[in-house]
């Protein structure tokens, strides 16, 4: 060693100064035994590098999240099965929204006692879209399912040889691997919605209020608290809606009913109440409403991919509020 | 994920670059907060960081099979780092204000106390620290903040910084006798380096 600090060079020393690895620091105070010239150089200039302090900056809570929900649907790959002929037949582009808020699980287990099959132990998985953010899964068959904010999906980890099923709470925008031998179905409150290989999404963040918009291809719609009902079948461009437990068909707003998941937030003549659960699921916020009596009575508007303040300011412009964010809390006073 | 089982993240890097999605998804969430912390140093907006951090992991996988990476963790660190030098030259450039526009990268402090000293005069102190701090260059930060911090051999940072090993070499040994001649001005008196 021409130097008398060569051991800076040695990648143990490295070790040294960024862990507390046992097996490292035996190692260094062997080796200061045996130099004992250098014992306390190495022993200072470890200490040096350890009480360095760079500035730490941490990703706030959804970025890690929301930046790979970027890329990963930038980077999708096209799914290969489907040819470009194919995709007109076969392709559904479906927007469900649907009211679910029921115990998924639950539901799920009484099903299995009722049929009462030996069937082998199914295991299902839960995947939630904490507040805030989305999340996009992969299932086993080639499906992508996007969940918007706040929402959550029950599904077997792996599917049956003759169907598809999952349950859904919150919103959710699928795109089906095409199965004709296995119809994929999305179970939410009251309705069931089949389709063979499709694009949907379904949303199920408020009770009583049941939407699915269809874009291209075929569904079926079931209300299952309707048996002697017939199914509703939809066709491109249309959407149908559950109100007072009716099936209705209606025609298809897609900057409304998909553009979530396109980083769009909308609200269609939306009053301050529903409004605030958009915002608050979206953005991950608790919002506070005071003076509501001053806010107008509804607002229509479309953000994409913008900043919380500034929707809040333009919302609160048309509504007449003033508004105020305080990290994750959000108060809103009626002007 | 244990940041430290080699073997598992070398599998997940191999996975990942084979097209497997799952494995893109943990080695995007592995990183991210790596390079975020490491682009931010560069005091710049911190939303470009993000932003440069998505475009390099598209690139990546766009051109995966053509990409022969060896080492990932160099790679993305040395992808973010072209993407940001970049950056601020042309932010300074267009600020045609370099002086306005003079940010400390990679800023370090010393805790008096992780120091082992304690004094009544905590500020002046904590100043004279700073000032040893800043007699090095922002490439010495740089670089311990890679090696010291970030757990990449001298051969990664180089290759990250662009420079020869020899050079990297040098440039640690440098920075340590630099704060050593500086810092003994400080804690003449206090008894804390026997040796300088």
């Amino acid at each position: 060693m021409n130097s008398k600090e060569d051991f800076l060079n040695n990648d143990l020393f490295r070790k040294w100064v960024n862990s507390n690895d046992e097996e490292v620091n035996n190692y260094w105070q062997q080796w200061m035994k045996d130099n004992p010239d250098l014992a306390n150089s190495a022993k200072e200039n470890r200490e040096l590098f350890r009480a360095m302090r760079f500035e730490e900056f941490k990703p706030k809570e959804n970025l890690v999240n929301s930046s790979w929900d970027k890329v990963d649907s930038l980077t999708k790959p096209k799914r290969r099965f489907i040819n470009f002929n194919s995709i007109v037949k076969i392709a559904a582009v479906l927007a469900v929204a649907v009211v679910a808020y029921f115990p998924i699980k639950e539901q799920l287990t009484k099903k299995e006692q009722e049929v009462k099959k030996p069937e082998q132990k199914i295991v299902y998985v839960e995947k939630q879209a904490k507040k805030g953010s989305k999340l996009t899964l992969n299932l086993g068959d080639g499906s992508i399912i996007k969940l918007n904010a706040g929402s959550s999906i029950t599904y077997p980890s792996s599917f049956a040889a003759d169907r598809r099923e999952v349950e859904l709470k919150g919103e959710a925008y699928f795109e089906i691997a095409h199965d004709e031998n296995r119809p994929f179905t999305v179970k939410s409150d009251k309705l069931l919605t089949t389709v063979l290989g499709t694009k949907f999404s379904v949303n199920a963040y408020k009770e009583g209020n049941t939407k699915i918009a269809l874009v291209s291809g075929k569904v079926k719609v079931e209300n299952t608290t309707k048996t002697d009902e017939e199914p509703v079948y939809l066709e491109p461009g249309l959407k149908v809606v559950l109100r007072n437990n009716q099936l209705e068909k209606e025609k298809l707003d897609s900057a409304y009913d998909l553009g979530w998941k396109d980083g769009m937030i909308t609200f269609k003549d939306e009053d301050i109440d529903e409004i605030k659960e958009k915002l608050e699921n979206w953005y991950g916020v608790d919002i506070q409403i005071n003076n509501k009596g001053k806010i107008a009575r509804s607002f229509k508007g479309i953000y994409r991919n913008e900043l919380l303040t500034n929707v809040l300011a333009s919302i609160g412009y048309a509504m007449n509020f003033e508004y105020e964010i305080n990290g994750n809390n959000v108060l809103i006073v009626g002007k | 994920m244990d940041i430290n089982s080699t073997g598992n993240i070398d599998l997940l890097v191999k996975n990942f670059l084979n097209g497997d999605r799952k494995a893109f998804e943990k080695v995007y969430k592995l990183y991210h907060p790596l390079l975020y912390n490491y682009g931010c140093q560069f005091r710049l907006d911190a939303s470009i960081v993000d932003d440069f951090i998505q475009d390099i992991f598209i690139d990546i996988w766009n051109s995966r099979e053509r990409l022969n990476i060896k080492q990932l963790k160099p790679y993305l660190f040395k992808c973010l780092r072209n993407k940001l030098t970049k950056q601020l030259a042309k932010e300074v450039k267009e600020k045609d204000k370099a002086e306005k526009y003079w940010r400390e990268e990679f800023e370090i402090s010393y805790d008096p106390a992780s120091l082992g000293i304690d004094t009544e005069n905590k500020t002046e102190l904590e100043k004279k620290l700073a000032a040893c701090i800043e007699e090095l260059s922002p490439r010495q930060r740089e670089l311990i903040f890679l090696i010291f911090y970030n757990d990449m051999s001298y051969i990664e940072a180089a290759d990250v910084l662009n420079i020869k090993i020899k050079t990297a070499y040098n440039q640690i040994h440098n920075s340590i006798s630099t704060l050593r001649k500086s810092l003994l001005f400080v804690y003449l008196g206090f008894g804390l380096f026997q040796h300088l």
